[in-house]
């Protein structure tokens, strides 16, 4: 982050974006002041291009562009440290996944492709058996990204220990499942 | 007092202090005297693929315990991160569908034994509370509480229990407890009084005879859902988790959440494997249940040679 990318003045045009996240979130990043404690414990501090605070100082500046392509709307992986610390109570982890899904509605290029794709391969296999099916799940995934050897060692490991089904287990009422899918994008 | 007095909930009840509240599971008596203890259960998914220890060893541990686990009928997937990351209603109805079904057992807990659940169905049950039950769900009260396993069975009862049943001398084995995220955070969700400096676990420990070192990672992320997409970082962070419990003195690091137990087990890249347990492995070591055994032999990092070096095994 560059120092100055946090300076400038709350003009009235910049409001947008922080009605927009109280509208969906129901947090106020208008009470951010600053302090950096959700920087100081986050989890992924050393990888992100933007800091926490850094993000939230974006959004009160308006700056969206700049806000929806973030990496850390991706890196984040909600350890909840920064909504647990913060002492305006702010729930930042909650605002992320906000922005992420604002992002996504936005039509923005994810800055992590495979982490996004990994997103839509888990939720079409819970949309398809009700709960988890590992094998299914990441022959997906392989195929969204085609990275076909990548941890091949750790799955052989898992697979030795019974640890990855051949089958699936299915829920029963998946129609009820499938429902609820439908019900979240007939939002979108 | 009955156990089922625990069903109340005031909004204190959210900040700051869990859904099981011991004192009132049971009246301070002797290990005799701790009932029986009848409470919903959510495995989760991982319980029969990459948890398959967890889910066994907590079993039998509930059974010594006099814990009915009572699994709910056609549960499903919590959503885990994905659902949240992307789709914050779709997130609350996965969560939601299964308080449904819980409620129905009309139990006054539901019990799960991962963090990423246990997360999940408190945001719904918050949710439901505050808005009622999400559209295309029969209408709650979230009244059944969602408690992580570890909160159950760290009540002062099930302790006494627990002293009682201990048969098998676990050497001193030098151990940390490994709580991550989602036990204890945000504490505004989980109940958790103390997010910074949990010691449900170590209350656990403490009484089957393992050393609990002090270390700083406690709570820490071990990267989670990012094991399989970013897994350089995710290997960053389980060795360096890792590497301090090594320099803490610790010979094995001990968990309570299945991704948790996977990321450490697989991702470690430091020039020592160190072995991870899940705590119901221990404890059901420690009681030298039926089918203790067993499950050490699914681990990545094979903890037997550390156990032998006991006499454990």
């Amino acid at each position: 982050m560059a120092p100055d990318e946090t300076r400038g003045e709350i003009t009235p045009g910049s409001q947008r974006l922080l009605s927009l996240i109280r509208n969906r979130s129901g947090v106020d990043l208008g009470q951010c002041f600053q302090c950096r404690k959700c920087s100081a414990g986050c989890t992924m501090a050393l990888e992100v291009e933007t800091l926490p605070h850094a993000l939230v100082r974006l959004v009160q500046l308006g700056q969206e562009d700049e806000v929806l392509g973030s990496n850390l709307l991706w890196l984040c992986v909600s350890c909840q440290s920064c909504s647990s610390r913060c002492p305006n109570s702010i729930d930042l982890a909650r605002v992320v996944d906000t922005l992420r899904q604002l992002s996504l509605e936005a039509g923005v290029q994810p800055s992590e492709p495979e982490i996004a794709a990994f997103h839509e391969v888990v939720l079409e296999t819970i949309c398809r058996h009700g709960r988890m099916y590992e094998l299914g799940m990441i022959a997906r995934l392989k195929m969204k990204t085609g990275e076909y050897t990548k941890d091949a060692g750790v799955g052989m490991s898992l697979f030795r220990h019974g640890k990855l089904r051949l089958l699936a287990s299915n829920v029963r009422d998946r129609e009820q499942i499938a429902a609820l899918f439908d019900r979240g994008r007939t939002r979108e | 007092m009955s156990r089922t007095a625990s069903n109340e909930s005031t909004p204190d009840a959210r900040q700051g202090r869990s859904d099981f509240d011991p004192s009132r599971a049971w009246d301070e008596g002797g290990a005799e005297d701790v009932p029986t203890l009848d409470v919903s259960y959510f495995p989760g998914c991982s319980g029969h693929s990459t948890g398959r220890e967890y889910e066994q060893s907590a079993r039998i541990v509930c059974a010594a315990l006099e814990i009915q686990l009572h699994e709910i009928e056609d549960w499903s997937c919590c959503g885990a991160t994905s659902a949240h990351a992307t789709d914050e209603e779709l997130a609350v109805a996965l969560g939601a569908r299964n308080l449904c079904l819980a409620e129905a057992q009309g139990l006054a807990h539901v019990v799960t034994p991962c963090a990423a659940c246990f997360s999940r169905l408190k945001h719904a049950q918050a949710h439901i509370e505050e808005h009622g039950s999400p559209l295309g769900l029969p209408d709650v009260t979230g009244s059944a509480r969602v408690v992580h396993l570890l909160d159950l069975l760290a009540d002062p009862g099930r302790l006494l229990m627990l002293e009682r049943l201990r048969s098998t001398d676990l050497g001193a084995l030098a151990v940390v407890p490994y709580y991550g995220c989602l036990i204890t955070r945000p504490p505004a969700i989980t109940g958790s009084g103390s997010p910074e400096n949990p010691t449900s676990m170590d209350l656990i420990l403490e009484r089957i005879g393992v050393q609990v070192k002090r270390w700083p990672y406690k709570t820490r992320c071990c990267g989670s859902s990012l094991a399989m997409t970013r897994s350089d970082l995710v290997e960053k962070l389980c060795t360096t988790l890792v590497s301090m419990a090594v320099r803490a003195g610790a010979e094995a690091i001990v968990a309570a959440c299945p991704l948790c137990f996977v990321n450490l087990d697989t991702r470690q890249r430091g020039e020592r494997a160190v072995p991870i347990f899940y705590f119901t492995e221990l404890m059901a070591l420690s009681m030298g249940l039926d089918g203790a055994r067993k499950t050490l032999r699914m681990h990545h990092v094979s903890p037997v040679a550390v156990l032998e070096s006991k006499g454990v095994m």
